[in-house]
């Protein structure tokens, strides 16, 4: 008996001090709940709905940092605090989810039945063009538009990039790609429209509810979170 | 003891898979409609192993840029048009299965079926036919100010002249 109980301490002793010790960006990185917009005012969000929708994508930037948060009521946004887009604020911890943020189209998994389809992330910088965009999955380009790549993920997963720039873009349609390829560059391009240097990522599935199918865009920022923390782990 | 480990993990992988293969009904397919038509090479080959039903805008079915990309359970053609991009893409997956105790859920997925919103500057519509979904979508270089993405007119009409090309039951 006290054999089997010294064992249980020495296994609790060596698994605590083999616990590995947190990075500096580890210990950094913070974020507030999915479904808690920052501000207030920018919407209502998915509060208390932390399942991942996407378990184990990877995170669609290849280096930490990156920080989601609002374009549209952060400084410099549109319904922003007044400032520059490349404000220091904008490129600070903690993360801020920011689907089903205001919007005015049809969103049925959103409390209001409208908002934000996706979330929107800064890099590191407000640099241009300097950020490679990575693929969160294995799986194949389906589609490219002005603004947008299509990744078909081996899930069946539509994962949709945007803002990317088009003359940095390193993958054509229909061609296969592996988890952490790159896809192209972080940029500002919305065609004719302006935007902040961001990436609106967002993710469509389909869900079957009592026998009905249909593809939705599902919330997508605890899939992110966790996918941030293997990055900032080392195991991407 | 990693091998067993592992061996686990993959069991307890497989208990909570959630996705799979949505079931077409073939019944109400008129395949008549798609055994007149001769399709571009590009088309017939792209969609020859696709086991669902597959549509396409009557009106780009000649175009030249066209193209596809598929497998048994998917497809999703491109028609590069002038300063647009139009894509259609049919899928008979699903990854999410919820039994849901009111019918809030299942009401609020349903209303957006055949509903065209503009997002992001993309125009689109989701519609679910024969069992399985389908998306279109129109993506202009210039989303503010192209006619064809300030508002669904231009999208709605091709949406309205969808056709069966194929589909191997």
């Amino acid at each position: 008996m006290k054999l089997t109980i010294s064992i249980i301490i020495l296994l609790f002793i060596s698994a605590c001090t083999h616990q590995k010790k947190l990075t500096k960006e580890e210990k950094a990185f913070k974020y507030t709940p999915a479904g808690v917009l920052v501000p207030s005012n920018s919407g209502k969000g998915r509060v208390g709905d932390n399942y991942i929708y996407a378990p184990n994508i990877r995170f669609p930037i290849e280096k930490a940092p990156a920080y989601i948060n609002s374009q549209v009521y952060g400084v410099g946004g549109l319904h922003g605090k007044r400032g520059g887009v490349c404000s220091k604020e904008n490129y600070q911890y903690p993360w801020h989810d920011n689907y089903c943020e205001n919007r005015p189209w049809s969103m049925p998994l959103c409390p209001s039945g409208k908002g934000h389809q996706g979330v929107d992330i800064r890099g590191a910088t407000c640099e241009d063009k300097k950020y490679f965009v990575v693929a969160v999955e294995d799986g194949v380009i389906t589609n490219i538009g002005k603004y947008s790549v299509y990744l078909r993920g081996k899930s069946g997963r539509t994962y949709r990039y945007l803002h990317m720039d088009s003359k940095t873009l390193r993958v054509k349609k229909g061609q296969k790609v592996k988890r952490g390829q790159r896809l192209g560059l972080m940029s500002n391009n919305f065609g004719n429209t302006k935007t902040t240097i961001h990436l609106h990522f967002d993710v469509k599935e389909t869900i079957v509810v009592d026998g009905y199918a249909q593809k939705v865009y599902i919330p997508i920022y605890t899939s992110l979170v966790d996918a941030y923390k293997r990055l900032l782990k080392g195991k991407p | 003891m990693r091998l067993k480990i592992t061996i686990f993990f993959i069991c307890l992988n497989f208990l909570y898979a959630n996705g799979g293969l949505l079931k077409v009904d073939w019944s109400k397919i008129d395949t008549n409609q798609q055994k007149t038509r001769v399709l571009p090479k590009v088309l017939k080959n792209g969609i020859k192993n696709v086991t669902l039903p597959v549509y396409m805008p009557r009106y780009y079915i000649y175009e030249r840029n066209i193209s596809i990309v598929s497998d048994a359970n998917f497809y999703a053609i491109t028609v590069e048009l002038d300063r647009a991009t139009l894509m259609i893409s049919g899928d008979r997956t699903y990854q999410e299965k919820v039994i849901s105790k009111s019918t809030k859920l299942k009401t609020k997925i349903e209303s957006i079926t055949d509903k065209f919103i503009k997002a992001e500057g993309i125009i689109s519509v989701d519609f679910h036919r024969n069992g399985v979904n389908y998306s279109l979508s129109l993506e202009c270089d210039a989303p503010d100010i192209d006619p064809r993405c300030t508002d669904d007119r231009f999208l709605k009409k091709i949406y309205n002249g969808l056709v069966l090309i194929g589909g191997k039951r």
